[in-house]
């Protein structure tokens, strides 16, 4: 097997094949960063980028599908940025791995706490939301169509309840496995890298 | 790391409670049965992504993630075994 000497990331790698019967397959990584950053952007996009449409697919596929039914189990409201009072939603972090599809959360957190004496999340009744509420965080102190008070993240939860729960879990996960993606847009497959760093020079 | 993310997603499966504890919903929301029903495309998520990560044609893909949802399902299947035999023990 001939590996080449030269391990720039700009031109075409032979890469050790899964089977020894096997032709090695030959990845055009492109560039790696820029595959990596589109990788994340939109699942699947990176690997378009490298010409890798099946894997681009299988990603694109798995990842985004994972991450719509969770914000359909919950109501459109399992993805949010809030960070002050009792909710830290610390659940955004890995859900922003799947990339442009979660920005809109922060970019609703962005919304909802640029008015001018809106600091604390309990004063925030009364804010008019951007896009329907499409994943805003919950208002505190709101009011409902029969005029009484309720706590808009209380009500998700009675409403979904455990819905909320598994599209909480779904939207992570389609983040975590996007890095997934993302490690492969960048360095290629994990097993295929292993075997070669095996292979005698 | 690559090894790390459906090890860590495996047991987030389990017992995840994100809402306020005075907003509990009646616990018959939810069937125990579609609460599993629920778990088997994740899990095919999972697998098909972590071999897609690991290998680069699509028959390796395919053949690689039907092994890791049999894993998966067996490691899964075992857990809620012995969670259910406590349940049931308490």
């Amino acid at each position: 097997m001939n590996l080449p000497d030269d391990k720039s990331a700009e031109e075409k790698r032979d890469l050790v094949s899964d089977t020894p019967q096997e032709p090695p397959v030959t990845i055009d990584m492109g560039n790696p960063w820029l595959a990596a950053i589109l990788a994340w952007l939109i699942p699947g996009l990176g690997h378009i980028y490298q010409r890798r449409f099946m894997k681009a697919a299988i990603y694109a596929v798995c990842i985004l599908g994972t991450f719509y039914t969770g914000m359909a189990l919950g109501g459109n409201h399992p993805v949010y940025f809030a960070w002050e009072g009792e909710d830290l939603r610390w659940q955004y972090i890995p859900q922003a791995g799947v990339g442009l599809p979660a920005l809109p959360a922060y970019l609703q957190h962005r919304h909802a706490t640029s008015f001018n004496g809106y600091d604390d999340p309990y004063d925030r009744g009364d804010i008019e939301q951007k896009w329907g509420g499409y994943m805003a965080p919950p208002r505190y102190n709101f009011y409902d169509q029969s005029r009484s008070i309720i706590n808009e993240r209380h009500a998700w939860h009675k409403q979904y309840h455990m819905y909320f729960e598994m599209g909480t879990l779904y939207t992570m996960v389609a983040g975590l496995l996007n890095l997934l993606a993302v490690f492969d847009a960048f360095g290629g497959p994990a097993y295929m890298e292993q075997k070669r760093s095996k292979q005698p020079a | 790391m690559a090894s790390l993310i459906p090890l860590l997603t495996l047991f987030s499966l389990f017992g995840q409670q994100t809402g306020p504890v005075d907003s509990f919903a009646p616990v018959d929301v939810m069937s125990p049965l579609t609460h599993i029903l629920l778990f088997f495309p994740l899990i095919a998520a999972i697998s098909f992504v972590y071999a897609a990560s690991r290998f680069e044609t699509t028959k390796d893909v395919i053949s690689q993630s039907f092994i890791a949802i049999r894993w998966i399902v067996l490691i899964s299947g075992f857990v809620l075994i012995v969670v259910i035999f406590f349940n049931w023990l308490m």
